[in-house]
């Protein structure tokens, strides 16, 4: 007979503790589907190594400086904002086998499941974040700045990528699980790819797009991960970084609550 | 008494209506699933996200217009793209059992490799017409004459072709579409970005500068170029041509293992 030992379903405390459990099932989700692990190490550390090889002598030639202080960055946060739909794809897969709707019927805290699918996205971006700064330095990504700035690379990439996977999370648990949601976010994405300032040098771009490029999400954090490397000024871009993390927060924490209660509840 | 015999003639076979259903089959079900709209704005993609962001470096190196750079590998592009269609295609009908269920009917076995060669192709030419409109777009010009604008086509689709039967040999061979879509693409992706068709070999790193000089892609698009600015000699067109030799071999060869063990 199972013991009433557990905290009440409402209480921050059965909240922490149920997190915690259903992390760690997500993470062991995660190590287990092997296509889904290497899409969300190696395929950013050969796109990181692909961008150096082909681009790295045309951008050091305009800006003076290895590119690799750009791709870098540039592939964390692509490797982050991709790995995200990966776990869209699995909440919405779970959802089709209605182990959503078991878990909401069980006395389980009502944000457990879905605080913990945001954990397992920092831990897997936390782990391929450090993967990619170590790759990093093979193609001549350097930290000069010391330890302190070190983690603060880490911790840009984590709050970008908390922001980026509340926001999948709320459009997959909100529209229906046939909606194309998965192609145009990667849609999305790819073209983000390719405009911001670690993909090309700002000044590279044409003059009415340097504008959206400077300040689309990626461009700020790219260039404070750069500077945090290499060494620079942090404080606007790291504003705006900030801004937009808290942004796409505000705007998209409610909505993915109440949206998982209905994906849970709808059938 | 003899039983009565049904007076129905003899069904009608005729391989080209066969071929030509089959055909229609396949393009039907490009249009249906909506891969047609990928031939429409994949070229557009690429040419957008490399043209604009890296055109003012690119044209910054003397003798560089990075437009007409760029085309050969808009149009390869649209190439890749056939490519992954045809073998995710004949893999999906190798999955469903299609395949099977054509070799018990009265149809040579040759119309459903035919009708599938017939519906890439016709891809091919829509896929090709859009990395036209897309490098015309971006402001590329044809400059070298009708003789080297036939070139030019001519490499894309010779290379599109023998690609795509490739492909659908291998969807036919592969376990699964996954397995599939793995086996095609990862090749194409490291062989067209490490290509010549991007960046001159001159501005790779010296260690892969030999190999990104060699690889197939980048012989097929500095060909295409020189198609394209008039300067097209045998030296330069000559690896393309041999690589077309091999590709046909390839695809004989491959072909032939995947029609020997659809019979074991």
């Amino acid at each position: 007979m199972p013991t009433a030992d557990s905290p009440p379903e409402h209480t921050v405390g059965a909240w922490t503790a149920q997190t915690l459990i259903l992390s760690g099932r997500q993470l062991t989700v995660w190590l287990r589907d092997y296509s889904t692990l290497t899409q969300s190490l190696l395929f950013p550390a050969l796109a990181m190594v692909m961008f150096k090889v082909v681009l790295g002598e045309v951008v050091a030639d305009t800006t003076g400086q290895n590119s690799a202080y750009g791709t870098v960055p540039l592939v964390i946060l692509v490797g982050a904002m991709f790995g995200s739909m990966a776990a869209a794809v699995r909440l919405n897969r779970e959802r089709a086998t209605g182990l959503l709707g078991r878990l909401y019927v069980l006395p389980i805290n009502r944000a457990a499941d879905l605080s913990a699918r945001i954990i397992a996205e920092l831990v897997r971006i936390l782990v391929a974040t450090v993967v990619l700064l170590i790759a990093g330095v093979f193609i001549g990504f350097r930290f000069t700045q010391g330890a302190w700035a070190a983690a603060g690379i880490v911790g840009v990439a984590l709050l970008y990528g908390m922001a980026f996977s509340m926001m999948v999370l709320a459009l997959a648990v909100n529209t229906k699980p046939t909606a194309p949601i998965v192609p145009l976010i990667s849609l999305g994405a790819s073209v983000m790819m390719f405009f911001n300032s670690g993909f090309s040098p700002l000044e590279a771009y044409p003059g009415w797009l340097q504008p959206i490029v400077a300040n689309q999400p990626m461009t700020p954090a790219i260039e404070v991960m750069r500077s945090l490397a290499s060494g620079g000024p942090i404080t606007e871009n790291l504003i705006k970084v900030i801004i937009w993390a808290a942004l796409l927060l505000a705007v998209f924490t409610l909505p993915a609550l109440r949206g998982y209660r209905r994906a849970a509840t709808d059938r | 008494m003899d039983p009565p015999v049904a007076e129905a003639s003899p069904p009608q076979i005729n391989a080209l209506h066969q071929w030509w259903a089959l055909t229609s089959r396949g393009v039907f079900g490009i249009v249906r699933n909506g891969e047609i709209v990928f031939a429409i704005i994949a070229p557009a993609f690429l040419a957008v996200c490399f043209y604009i962001p890296l055109r003012s470096m690119m044209d910054s190196y003397p003798g560089m217009d990075y437009a007409q750079y760029l085309m050969p590998i808009i149009a390869l592009q649209s190439v890749s793209f056939v490519a992954s269609s045809s073998a995710m295609r004949s893999s999906m009908d190798g999955m469903r059992g299609i395949n099977v269920r054509f070799r018990v009917m009265p149809m040579n076995g040759v119309v459903p490799v035919a009708a599938r060669g017939s519906a890439n192709a016709i891809l091919l030419v829509i896929s090709l017409s859009f990395a036209t409109i897309a490098s015309l777009v971006i402001g590329w010009r044809p400059h070298g004459g009708v003789d080297g604008t036939v070139g030019l086509y001519a490499v894309a689709l010779s290379v599109g072709l023998l690609v795509s039967v490739i492909a659908d040999a291998l969807g036919l061979l592969a376990s699964s579409p996954e397995s599939t879509s793995q086996l095609i693409g990862l090749p194409i992706l490291v062989l067209g970005m490490l290509s010549t068709g991007f960046v001159p070999a001159s501005r790779f790193p010296d260690w892969i500068a030999p190999f990104a000089r060699n690889q197939p892609v980048s012989q097929f698009s500095d060909a295409m170029r020189a198609f394209n600015d008039g300067s097209a000699t045998w030296p330069v067109v000559a690896p393309t041509v041999f690589w077309c030799v091999g590709l046909a071999a390839l695809a004989a060869a491959l072909l032939f293992w995947a029609e020997r063990r659809s019979h074991a």
